[in-house]
């Protein structure tokens, strides 16, 4: 669901970026007042979950590959604000560190896996626990609500590809930017969430949760015992496992490189050209493209990029963590 | 008694004692002078102290002993200096940066702000080259970072008294642990010596103080003055003690089994050089 510079128009993104900014402050703002400072350390623990889960990429038929995002996994723990932030500052580190979502399309990014995803899939739990306030209930609100949350973003991404090719073309008629129009790109990126990466995302949110509210319903619940160390040696594990991902081979629908999209036959036969913009428009060069190295195997490139990630993320919560609590010293 | 009557006698009628000219009020107000940069740099000094008060008083319970992480640590710097492909380097920074998640986010910025200012200070000296040679010689501010951060990671994980200690049963050349030694104690007290003159000089400062820059340049005279005092005194101190400039430390080597991990640290990180730097 990162989607890759040069799909979208400037204009588009830049309508992002304006949506993005009022939702970012606000949410800054709600955690500076809602949520105890000793817990922002924690948003980077959800981040760096995040992060790996995204990195486990799930084959589909057809050769495409999509991922869990974890989002709804943020929203509970620590709201959909905190889950917001958590996972811009994640995909922000996806695209500068590792090429993995574009720079210019970053707010678009955060629109759809940021904004809709966790708002989406907590409101939707909410709901179905009020309705229904047995434990049974808690687990299928938790389940749906993770997975409308991830088709809720897939269906924006969609539409934000979809709306391209009505807007931009060239002269004869060839797509500038993404070149499918909505009835391709709904089904394209809708079909595999439905079937395979929303069922995903419901699955690891119901079992994280339900992990981490066995070993440390402190997070959960105030006033209760907190521990980081098994939340901790998870991480490890989903670290050591995340080469997993590269099981799956494909690239993601709508992530394409340049050299690929010719190819493509989503429009029922070989698109035949390259957009032109995609073909020579604005590129950046990563330090590690892909999660790779060069010189290494892409196993231990994979378990590297994870262990950067997952620590840069980490790091930063733990940062932006001591200057919020010296703030409130000194007022 | 009697003189709690005579203090009341004195407190019914005060204008006997008391001269006129004290009695009248006095509507002085002190003029405003600039006062930052004294400050700054009383504030400036005192936070070095702390820091060295902090450093003394780490928890020093690891696993690992202070010579193995020195000697460690400077095979890691080596390495670094060595390495001409990325590839390793990110591997260490992969280690280094899931060694830094796990500390609390005051320690974390102590430890990025003098590798980032040292990255960033490379990287403006190498700016011009980057046109000639293109962008391999960044490796170069990436390789300041990482040693670095290394250092700081030591540092702020031992007391100096041990890093001592160490240097000093590695046969390290005693002047150079004399110097170090002597640098690191001696910050200390005549940074407690700065402290007192600039506390003084701020506190006669009433109003516009004309001469206070001057006053600053006598402040450093003093601190000098004291430090030859002191090297006088250290002197004669380390003579009395029968302290010749040797540092002996006293080793009782016996085998434990921690020295397997030790070895097999070594072992993996020179294995790891050896296979992705491709010698």
């Amino acid at each position: 669901m990162h989607i890759p510079d040069n799909y979208l128009s400037p204009s588009t993104c830049a309508v992002f970026t304006a949506a993005m900014l009022p939702v970012w402050y606000y949410s800054i703002r709600k955690i500076k007042m809602e949520l105890p400072k000793d817990k922002i350390p924690l948003i980077g623990v959800g981040a760096a979950f995040s992060f790996l889960l995204m990195m486990f990429n799930l084959p589909i038929p057809g050769g495409t590959t999509a991922h869990a995002v974890g989002g709804t996994l943020i929203a509970l723990l620590l709201g959909p604000y905190a889950a917001c932030i958590a996972i811009s500052v994640a995909l922000f580190i996806q695209a500068l560190v590792f090429g993995d979502g574009g720079i210019l399309s970053f707010a678009a990014n955060c629109f759809n896996m940021a904004f809709v995803l966790p708002f989406a899939g907590y409101y939707t739990f909410r709901f179905i626990r009020n309705l229904f306030s047995s434990s049974a209930g808690e687990k299928i609100a938790i389940l749906l609500g993770a997975y409308v949350g991830i088709n809720m973003a897939a269906f924006v991404a969609a539409i934000e590809f979809g709306v391209q090719p009505l807007l931009f073309t060239n002269s004869a008629g060839q797509a500038l930017y993404s070149p499918y129009p909505l009835a391709v790109a709904i089904p394209a990126m809708l079909l595999p969430h439905l079937l395979i990466a929303g069922i995903a995302e419901a699955v690891f949110t119901l079992a994280i949760y339900e992990f981490i509210a066995k070993v440390s319903p402190g997070l959960i619940q105030d006033n209760k015992k907190q521990k980081l160390n098994p939340i901790f040696a998870l991480l490890i594990v989903l670290i050591i496992a995340s080469p997993l991902g590269l099981l799956a081979s494909g690239t993601a629908w709508g992530e394409w490189g340049a050299d690929e999209i010719a190819a493509d036959a989503s429009l029922g036969t070989a698109l035949g050209y390259i957009p032109a913009k995609i073909a020579n428009g604005f590129s950046y060069d990563a330090l590690l493209p892909d999660y790779t190295m060069a010189g290494m195997s892409d196993v231990m490139g994979y378990i590297l990029s994870a262990v950067i990630g997952a620590a840069l993320l980490i790091i930063v919560f733990k940062i932006i963590g001591t200057f919020v609590s010296e703030r409130k010293r000194t007022v | 008694m009697k003189e709690k009557e005579q203090f009341n006698v004195n407190n019914k009628q005060p204008h006997r004692d008391i001269p006129m000219w004290l009695l009248q009020n006095d509507d002085y107000l002190p003029q405003k002078d600039r006062e930052r940069y004294l400050s700054k740099t009383l504030l400036g000094i005192l936070g070095r102290l702390i820091h060295f008060r902090q450093q003394m008083q780490i928890q020093t319970e690891s696993f690992f002993s202070v010579t193995f992480k020195l000697i460690y640590v400077f095979l890691l710097i080596f390495s670094i200096a060595l390495a001409h492909t990325i590839t390793f380097l990110l591997l260490l920074l992969a280690g280094l940066l899931a060694y830094i998640c796990l500390l609390d986010g005051r320690q974390i910025l102590s430890l990025l702000k003098p590798a980032i200012g040292a990255m960033v200070f490379t990287f403006i000296i190498i700016v011009p080259a980057i046109f000639l040679q293109g962008t391999i010689v960044m490796l170069l501010p990436f390789k300041v970072f990482l040693s670095t951060l290394l250092v700081a990671a030591l540092s702020r994980s031992t007391p100096f008294y041990l890093i001592t200690k160490a240097l000093g049963g590695l046969h390290v050349p005693s002047v150079f642990i004399m110097s170090l030694d002597l640098t690191i104690n001696y910050i200390v007290l005549l940074g407690n010596t700065a402290i007192d003159l600039l506390q003084a000089l701020k506190l006669r400062s009433v109003g516009r103080n004309t001469g206070k820059y001057e006053s600053m340049g006598n402040v450093l005279g003093m601190t000098f003055l004291k430090s030859q005092e002191y090297a006088k005194q250290t002197h004669a101190a380390m003579l009395c003690r029968g302290f010749t400039g040797e540092y002996h430390v006293v080793q009782q080597h016996h085998w434990q089994k921690k020295y397997i991990i030790y070895t097999m640290a070594i072992m993996l990180l020179l294995v790891l050089f050896i296979h992705i730097e491709g010698y």
